[in-house]
């Protein structure tokens, strides 16, 4: 029991690298537009502010999960993240996981959930 | 100079991180900074709008700073965090640095190398070996507590053991190798008297200085094996006290935070 129980912080924690590995699996992205995109496809829900993206994408480039590169334009620098073979498999891998903690929690809810589930629709 | 530099510039001030480390973070966020405004300008947004609404997505709060502060550290700066992740106090960090330095230092400058290398001791061989066994240990045993984070709390004191075999091993070698090339240089006055002194000087000298070398490697792996205990200990009274899963508690602690 003890190996499969969930910390939760760690948990919180890995939905945002998640959200990040996500939005880059559609295409490299800046940083801010990994903010932009995560903010409007939550509908709102995901918002990374104060900077907090930034130790998120540096972790997930150290680890080989994303890959940054810079690119030249307009007399500046930016930089752009791409998306790993590793990066998609965690990916992959993580979301079994989500999916696996809040089909947990939807079973100890039991009747509760189904019926704001039934009342939502 | 952007509309954000005041900002960037408290920035610079506030991320103690060595060039070009400092450089790049600076002009990625700078970069980001201006691309967001401009963003939410092209939505529409009035000026003062988009700048609000920009810092508060991009620029890292103070929070922020500390956490890419510490994920930029510089490779030396963070194996002395691990080296002295057990202490409470910068006292206790400091202690630790020095005494690790002055016994390396010891045991480098201790180690008769030219002697060493020409010694004629045919349990050389085998003290070094031994020797070089109880460091590989030791670094295998500091990569799976300090780095990898792979191992659970459980099995966390594995290689332990071994390495203290490996730590014990030379010495006693050594020792026995200096009881044996005693009774040879005997041997050998016995039956030439006339090349005894030299032959028991020479035979003892080596034997002693191989003795003394397998001591100084063993103190050093012995302090190593004090700092991997002290943090087997410590990862297993997190384990127990937090309640909290093995795994994760060793994870935590290769990702640099102490749990315990």
């Amino acid at each position: 029991v003890g190996e499969q129980q969930v910390d939760i912080q760690a948990f919180a924690k890995g939905l945002h690298e998640l959200l990040v590995l996500g939005a880059l699996g559609a295409g490299p992205l800046h940083g801010y537009q990994i903010v932009l995109d995560v903010e409007r496809r939550s509908g709102g829900r995901f918002v990374f502010q104060h900077g907090t993206l930034y130790p998120i994408l540096h972790r997930l480039e150290a680890e080989g999960l994303i890959a940054g590169r810079w690119e030249e334009g307009a007399g500046r620098r930016r930089k752009a993240y791409r998306i790993t073979a590793a990066g998609r498999r965690r990916a992959e891998a993580d979301l079994r996981r989500v999916k696996d903690v809040l089909d947990c929690v939807m079973e100890i809810g039991g009747e509760q959930a189904d019926d704001a589930l039934s009342d939502a629709s | 100079m952007t509309r954000f530099q005041t900002l960037l510039e408290e920035l610079s001030r506030d991320l103690a991180l060595p060039e070009p480390q400092r450089g790049r973070v600076l002009e990625e966020l700078a970069a980001d900074l201006e691309d967001m405004y401009r963003a939410y300008r092209g939505e529409g947004y009035g000026v003062a709008e988009s700048e609000r609404l920009t810092v508060d997505r991009v620029y890292p709060g103070l929070a922020v700073a500390a956490e890419l502060e510490r994920l930029h550290r510089p490779l030396y700066q963070r194996l002395l965090a691990r080296l002295t992740a057990g202490a409470r106090s910068r006292v206790e960090r400091f202690g630790l640095v020095v005494l690790s330095a002055v016994l390396l230092g010891a045991t480098l400058a201790g180690l008769p190398l030219d002697v060493l290398l020409t010694n004629r001791s045919p349990f050389l061989v085998p003290v070094l070996v031994l020797g070089c066994g109880a460091l590989l240990v030791a670094l295998w045993c500091t990569h799976r507590l300090f780095l990898a984070g792979a191992a659970t709390a459980r099995d966390a004191a594995r290689g332990l053991g071994v390495l203290l075999l490996l730590i014990l091993a030379p010495p006693f070698v050594a020792a026995v190798g200096l009881v044996i090339d005693f009774y040879g240089a005997a041997g050998v006055a016995a039956h030439d008297p006339s090349v005894a002194v030299s032959e028991m000087v020479g035979l003892l000298r080596s034997a002693g200085v191989l003795l003394l070398s397998s001591l100084l490697i063993s103190l050093v792996a012995a302090l190593w094996w004090l700092v991997l205990r002290s943090r087997v200990v410590s990862i297993r009274a997190a384990a127990e006290a937090l309640q909290l899963r093995k795994r994760v508690v060793l994870l935590d602690a290769a990702r640099g935070r102490d749990v315990a």
